[in-house]
């Protein structure tokens, strides 16, 4: 049973975009806890 | 054409360069965010007091190591796609961990090690075992570390495994002596970031350079078992990866002190966050191997395709990017194994064993005493470059991952007695480790887990305990 290639581009896709979209998450997350007082 | 890449990516220089501009980054920062940390609890534990954003990116960075940069992509190329995903898996841990992170720091909101947890809860011959385990696995991977890093800086830029190695661990301790946790934390922020976005690219380019179709039918024509959803040892490999991740954070102080160290309501979300966006990291990663075929790479040796396609890819930029991330990714373990462990080291061997009545002046001290012997002792048994003792990491798979149950029961069942934690921890390890040499790696940490569950369920049903959990709060808090 082999993976197809459409399958892999999704997998790899998703993949990418949740990795893209990290740095932004946690750079809104920074934000949110440094406003309310909350970094550390 | 000689496709084979044996030479280093970079030049020295350029390596050093990087080396300097980061660790004077690290150091820096270190200081700065350390200078006001006066209490004790604000250089173990960063004040209590780590918020949503610093917890989730330093539970992504400590879990993504120079392993996970360098060996998804080599998996990827020995395992193929079961390879990428069975990596991904070791998610799973840092997810199943949000519960107990919030249970612990319910139970204990005073507690400072993982090992104060196993004292108090199981008594004094199960904290001696389960010291010895975590110790042993902290060792391992502190050395296993420090040991990549000279490797990987000697590959990528030529400069000798000695200095390298040297620097990287230099690096790490002194800013985690300047800083304690809160510069671990900090740094590990930033880490996470340079990780993300440098993997990123790198897969970025792979698929716009080569694109889906070309990879994917370059796969299919040399190396089609890559491919296979059904490749038996992927599959074993899979289950086991997940066990063994499961059973380093379950039982390894770097994941308790954070527990600890987490404000009040964040540790379940931050790591079930950091989890979820640890996931695709691995796939990432080990999707640039895939790319081997389609450019018709010889891979020399299997741990540095991800550079060897890097470079391939996108040339000097690429190499210089790989550099960088696995020199986050190693700063980023490195420097919470350190602190992890001097805190294990302070809290349940000086003060536990040694010195009871030690005052808060003392233990500062201590604590930065045993930091720095901690990085000596590592540079030392790395000097050598002995690849057995870089080897030790993988036995510790049966070790840790008999004490999951030990450690998961002990927080939600009362009715687990101290004898059958120690026995599972005792006998978990005997199975995970003849397994290891009587079968393969790929079973070790499942046997050892199988066995520890088996121990502690009989156990508790034979013997039940009555543990009243105020003992946890009300011990730990005199403490502080």
């Amino acid at each position: 049973m082999i993976l197809s290639s459409d399958l892999l581009a999704i997998l790899v896709t998703a993949a990418l975009a949740v990795v893209t979209l990290s740095p932004l998450v946690l750079l809104g997350l920074l934000a949110k806890d440094w406003k309310s007082g909350k970094l550390w | 054409m000689d496709n084979t890449v044996n030479s280093a990516m970079l030049d020295p220089a350029t390596g050093w360069s990087i080396l300097a501009l980061f660790s004077l980054v690290w150091i820096f920062l270190g200081w700065f965010w350390g200078r006001k940390a006066r209490a004790l609890d604000d250089f173990m534990l960063a004040g209590r007091n780590v918020g949503m954003a610093l917890g989730v990116a330093t539970a992504m960075a400590t879990w993504v190591t120079s392993n996970t940069t360098m060996a998804a992509p080599q998996l990827a190329l020995q395992l193929g796609i079961w390879g990428m995903v069975g990596y991904s898996l070791g998610s799973v841990g840092l997810m199943l961990f949000a519960p107990l992170a919030r249970r612990i720091r319910h139970l204990m909101p005073f507690g400072y090690t993982s090992g104060d947890f196993v004292r108090l809860r199981y008594g004094k011959t199960a904290w001696r075992v389960f010291l010895l385990i975590s110790l042993f696995y902290a060792f391992g991977w502190l050395i296993s570390l420090g040991m990549a890093g000279g490797v990987l800086i000697h590959a990528l830029t030529g400069i000798p495994y000695q200095y390298g190695m040297t620097v990287i661990l230099s690096i790490c301790v002194l800013y985690t002596l300047l800083g304690g946790l809160r510069a671990v934390i900090g740094t590990d922020f930033i880490q996470t970031i340079i990780i993300l976005l440098g993997i990123g690219m790198l897969c970025w380019l792979a698929i716009t350079r080569l694109g889906f179709d070309d990879i994917h039918s370059a796969v299919a024509e040399s190396r089609p078992e890559l491919l296979n959803l059904l490749m038996p040892a992927a599959i074993m490999f899979l289950f086991n990866n997940l066990l063994f991740g499961v059973g380093e954070i379950f039982h390894s102080n770097v994941w308790w002190s954070r527990a600890f160290a987490f404000r009040k309501g964040v540790g379940f979300s931050a790591y079930l966050t950091a989890g979820a966006m640890w996931i695709p990291i691995p796939i990432v990663a080990g999707f640039v191997a895939l790319a081997v075929p389609a450019l018709g790479l010889n891979v020399p040796a299997a741990d540095m395709v991800g550079p060897m396609v890097a470079a391939r890819l996108s040339g000097a930029l690429g190499a210089v990017v790989v550099f960088i991330v696995v020199f986050s990714a190693l700063a980023s373990s490195l420097d919470s194994l350190l602190a992890a462990t001097a805190d294990l080291i302070l809290q349940d061997i000086y003060r536990g064993h040694l010195r009871p009545a030690a005052g808060e002046n003392e233990l500062r001290v201590a604590a930065k005493l045993i930091i720095l012997g901690l990085g000596l002792g590592a540079w030392l048994l790395c000097l050598p470059r002995l690849t057995t003792l870089a080897e030790l990491l993988y036995f510790t798979g049966a070790f840790v991952s008999s004490t999951i149950w030990p450690i998961a029961a002990g927080l939600y069942w009362r009715r687990t007695n101290a004898a059958g934690a120690t026995l599972a921890m005792l006998l978990g390890t005997g199975v995970g480790l003849y397994s290891y040499f009587a079968i393969g790696f790929y079973v070790a940490a499942l046997s050892g887990a199988a066995v520890s569950m088996l121990t502690v369920i009989i156990t508790t049903w034979l013997r039940p305990a009555d543990f009243n959990w105020q003992t946890l709060r009300a011990e730990t808090e005199a403490v502080a």
